[in-house]
């Protein structure tokens, strides 16, 4: 016994000795950036900044369309993109340029940046979402509501204006979130469930008047409490192509 | 737990006639010692006429007369309660009550029901029927957590494999009536395929088994064997059991048929289950914060049967046996765990009993045969076996790429097929017991699906070996060689990349997976052992092995995104077999109300395998890191506490205390996914009181504290501690010889918010299942 017992704790006190000299700190990703929104065609660029306390390793961006998280089940983007980059150093800032097929379908997109060091630790990743746009997307023209404008609980929103799209349109999706115009909610991990939702289904009209659009009463209970809160009203437009197209609007309600 | 030594109680009941009243005397001793028992529990008819022995296990009980014939209950802690008529006024009464091997939860004490291949100088443990009854869940290795230095690494609730002080997968071996149980190679997600509620009895054994086992019993070895046969013409079982934290039902009955020489004997088990309930509405990841709606866990919902059928044909000496089994098993996988988790995956599909993509569907079959000889100084033991697994994941087609057919969800097939031969012969020659064995296995599989992970290969085995056990009065020891050839013969692949030509799917690429490989591994093994017996309490035991292990398929040959790890393996045709130095030992101190066992062990690794994050990236869209398969010294040591204290005739109380600790020592980082410290509290009572028409009662208090993990490798997350408290109540009733009896419990009954430190979820933040409570009704006759 009491040779184990001595062989047991030499080789603790070995092993805690021996922990001290090893990097397992992570890498981290100090920014990510994208163009916001870039035809197909368009090049699409994506600024990163690593830090490492000892030496960066391996960057690697994947670029992805966000489809599913819009409700809807196929799968028509046609880009998708992945690229790894070596780093130097222990802080190193990117750009790299992407060129969007030119068959990709608009709509929301997102580029993952992971990274490690030269240890392989690995860094907490990070996502960037970008819109691809396209001529034959969607197009909206909103007259009302006037993004900036301040709401009371108990006013009604109604719509003006119109969205057009040649090989016509298929579903139009009015939704507002919680939230302002910087990244409030969060497109990475999905939208926030929207706290107003309305769908319209369209058999490939090649325009459709807003104002068919149910107004919106403004509700007590968006505010859960506080005096005032920002508000982010999204109209999008999926086309029989399934291309995607949105116009966001800001409002405040006290 | 049942627990406690293989003894025999005696009793000796006298009564002497009186008026009014008649005393009941007698004397309860000890079979083996023939020393008296004190401080049993004596109660005689309904009337709760109590007494206890004294310190010589003397007893004498008054009761009314007007008995002409009473109840005796004989009770103590360790012995197997003794019951019967008798009759007061009739002569002394010696009573010879059937054997019935116990055992302190994680010592053993009895040789007679461990493996005849199992080393007396092993630390072993067992657990039966009753045992297993205490903790059945929807795995059979959370089934066997309450075993100190015995973890299991989960996914969700539905998938477990057992991990052994901190080895698991092939470093654990897991015997089925003797025949290997293939698959456990196969990643952390892949649970076992056995279904807990066919296991009847369980024999884990710590520590290397480097000469009777062979390869891939680094760890230790799992046996899972049958009960032993009742007398009766025909015997059976049946259990239903609920759990509340996922709706599960699940139901298991055995039926067995026996004569003077021939036996028969069916099973069949199904278990249900929904959606498991973890104690919090949302998790963070990655700082992103995610929803678990309804605190159910989306989509890790199960469903599980099983079906055996034995036979058996005695003749003379000659014992044969064969078994047909089937294992059904498809569990959904959380849909956090496959990719990035993303809020629209997680959104609650309104149904909790449903299995949706992604899930595992696995089957497992086997045909056995058994042929055991027992002649006056010879044994012999063989064991063959026919095995199927075959496992399928299945889930979105477009996640790691474009895929030709976006119908098409199996990403991951994996068909395995293995024979296996396992001959042993005893030989029992005055002091010695001499073994000789021989084992071979014969092993293919074959891929499928649109995800490229481990490549088609065959794989032979071959050992051979020799063990001399002998005894003196107070020592016994063991020492044994073995010999190894592993061949494995594995085909390369390429694996197609698919992109759009105008409006098609076509082929436009292929990746080199695997390279074919063709590799040869031989080894010796060897191995000593001593037990000693200090005197009457104290046992030693000393264990010292070099022990073998061939690579698995996945440390020569994986390359691919391993599901939900996020991480991309990759396996090296150059790794060599893994080869440790082992010392394992044992203290058992044992008294009439105390029974402690402490087991120290260190482990050294020549070249340990294990999975290196590099700095690299895989090029597959959304895979994580390359993580590549590496070789390096380690060492890998801890021990085990386990005490028992008996407080009285009907109440004990255990603790179980467990460490372990991995270091690689070329890394200088601990290994990972290494159980934290934990320890087992546990106060066990019976109560002989007239309540429901019952008299046997129990009740069980446990309470599990397990510290923060703070010694993790790279990358790997440290892991706070917690603490877990569970509750149980149970009852029997006997009518004649059939058995009903009841068991509800309330695990986690605090409902307590932790992390499991092995579980697959882990990674994600995902909290274990909460508040438990279980129903458990069965009957045996």
């Amino acid at each position: 016994m009491k040779k184990s017992t001595l062989l047991l704790s030499a080789f603790f006190v070995v092993a805690l000795i021996s922990c001290k000299d090893n990097d397992t700190t992570a890498p981290i990703i100090a920014d990510a950036h994208a163009t916001a929104e870039v035809a197909a065609g368009g090049e699409l660029v994506i600024e990163a900044h690593f830090t490492d306390d000892v030496e960066l390793g391996q960057a690697k961006i994947d670029i992805h369309d966000l489809f599913d998280g819009h409700d809807h089940g196929k799968v028509a983007a046609r880009w998708s993109e992945t690229r790894v980059v070596s780093l130097d150093g222990k802080d190193t800032e990117i750009e790299e340029v992407f060129i969007v097929d030119t068959n990709a379908t608009a709509g929301p997109y997102h580029a993952l940046v992971q990274c490690t060091d030269a240890e392989g630790n690995n860094a907490d990743f990070m996502e960037v979402d970008f819109w691809v746009t396209r001529a034959d997307a969607p197009q909206f023209s909103v007259t009302s509501p006037v993004g900036g404008t301040d709401f009371e609980v108990g006013d009604v929103i109604s719509f003006i204006g119109t969205a057009m799209d040649d090989t016509g349109l298929e579903k139009l999706i009015v939704r507002i979130y919680e939230g302002g115009p910087e990244g409030e909610h969060d497109h990475a991990a999905g939208h926030d469930d929207p706290i107003y939702e309305e769908e319209v289904e369209l058999s490939g009209n090649t325009m459709f008047d807003l104002s068919m659009l149910s107004p919106i009463t403004i509700d007590a209970a968006w505010l859960e409490g506080e005096s005032q809160m920002d508000f982010t009203i999204e109209v999008s437009g999926i086309d029989i192509d399934e291309n995607i197209a949105h116009t966001e609007m800001h409002f405040q309600v006290h | 737990m049942k627990r406690l030594i293989g003894i025999w109680i005696a009793l000796i009941g006298m009564s002497i006639p009186a008026v009014a009243q008649v005393t009941v005397e007698g004397r309860a001793i000890d079979k083996q010692t023939r020393r008296g028992v004190p401080f049993a529990l004596i109660q005689f008819g309904h009337d709760h006429e109590r007494t206890t022995t004294d310190s010589a296990g003397y007893f004498s009980l008054t009761v009314e007369e007007g008995h002409a014939v009473g109840h005796l209950h004989v009770q103590a802690m360790g012995y197997v309660h003794y019951h019967s008529d008798v009759e007061p006024g009739s002569d002394a009464l010696v009573v010879e009550m059937i054997p019935q091997n116990y055992f302190i939860d994680e010592v053993t004490v009895s040789i007679e029901r461990k493996s005849p291949t199992t080393s007396s100088s092993s630390t072993v443990l067992l657990a039966d029927r009753d045992d297993l009854r205490e903790q059945w869940t929807n795995s059979l290795s959370t089934t066997l957590l309450d075993l100190p230095g015995v973890q299991s690494m989960n996914t969700g609730v539905g998938i477990g494999k057992p991990v052994i002080r901190g080895l698991l997968g092939s470093r654990v071996q897991v015997n089925v009536n003797g025949i290997k149980q293939e698959g456990q190679q196969w990643g952390m997600d892949h649970g076992l395929e056995v279904d807990p509620f066919s296991v009847e009895q369980v024999e884990v054994v710590k520590g290397a088994q480097a000469l009777a086992y062979g390869s891939d019993a680094t760890g230790g070895v799992v046996n899972l064997r049958p009960a032993t046969l009742a007398d009766q013409k025909w015997s059976g079982e049946a259990t239903t059991l609920y759990q509340s934290v996922n709706q599960s039902v699940g139901a298991t009955a055995q039926s067995t048929w026996r004569s003077e020489n021939a036996w028969v004997k069916g099973r069949l088990s199904g278990q249900q289950f929904g959606d498991y309930r973890v104690p919090t509405e949302s998790f963070v990841y990655n700082s992103y914060l995610l929803e678990i709606e309804n605190e159910q866990l989306k989509n890790t919902a199960g469903a599980q049967w099983s079906a055996q059928l034995d036979g058996g044909y005695s003749s003379g000496d000659h014992d044969y046996s064969a078994r047909v089994s089937w294992f059904d098993q498809a569990v959904g996988i959380f849909p956090g765990a496959i990719g990035i988790p993303r809020s629209y995956k997680l959104q609650d599909d309104g149904e909790r009993r449903n299995i949706d993509l992604p899930y595992q569907d696995i089957s497992h079959g086997r045909v056995s045969f058994h042929h055991h000889y027992h002649g006056e100084s010879w044994q012999w033991i063989t064991d063959l076996g026919l095995q199927q697994n075959r496992r399928q994941e299945l889930s979105f087609p477009h996640l790691h790429g474009i895929s030709p057919d976006t119908s098409n969800t199996l990403a991951l097939g994996l068909d395995l097929t293995t024979a296996t031969l396992n001959a042993r012969a005893f030989q029992y020659r005055g002091n010695h017991k001499r073994q000789w064995g021989v084992q071979a296995e014969a092993q293919q599989n074959q891929r499928q699906g649109f995800e490229f992970l481990v490549p088609d290969y065959q794989r032979a085995l071959a050992g051979a070996y020799f063990i001399d056990e002998w005894s003196t009065a107070r020592h016994e020891f063991n020492a044994g060689v073995r010999i190894d050839v592993g061949h494995y013969d594995i085909e390369g692949h390429y694996q197609p990349i698919y992109d759009y030509l105008g409006d098609d799917i076509a082929v436009v690429d292929s990746n080199l997976r695997a390279i074919d490989t063709t590799r040869t591994f031989p080894n010796v093994s060897a191995a000593f052992g001593w037990m000693c017996h200090w005197n009457d309490r104290l046992t030693t035991k000393v264990n010292i092995a070099r022990s073998y292990r061939l690579p698995n398929i996945a440390e020569l040959s994986v390359n691919g995104v391993h599901h939900g790890t996020f991480r991309y393996e990759v396996g090296n045709p150059e790794n060599d077999a893994e080869i440790g130095y082992q010392f394992n030992t044992e203290v058992t101190w044992t008294d009439r109300r105390w029974s402690l066992q402490l087991s120290p062990y260190i482990n050294y690794f020549t070249n340990f395998l294990f999975l290196r994050p590099t700095a690299e990236f895989s090029t597959l869209p959304e895979a994580g890191q390359l993580f590549r398969y590496e070789q390096a010294e380690a060492i890998h040591t801890g021990a085990e506490l386990a005490a028992t204290w008996l407080l009285s005739a009907t109440q004990s109380v255990d603790l179980g205390v467990e460490y372990v600790f991995g270091f690689n020592i070329d890394e200088k980082l601990p290994l990972p996914f290494m159980p934290p410290f934990s320890t087992l509290v546990r106060w066990k009572s019976e109560w002989h009181i007239h309540f429901l028409g019952s008299e046997d009662w129990s009740t069980q208090v446990r309470y599990r504290y397990t510290a923060a993990q703070n010694q993790v490798d790279r990358n790997e997350r440290t892991t706070p501690g917690y603490g877990l408290l569970h509750l149980a109540v149970g009852n029997e009733w006997k009518k004649d010889s059939t058995t009903w009896g009841m068991r509800l419990e309330l695990r986690n009954a605090l409902n307590s918010k932790y992390l499991n430190h092995l579980s697959r979820y882990r990674y994600l933040n995902i909290p274990e299942p909460g508040a438990n409570f279980v129903v458990q009704g069965y009957v045996k006759f």
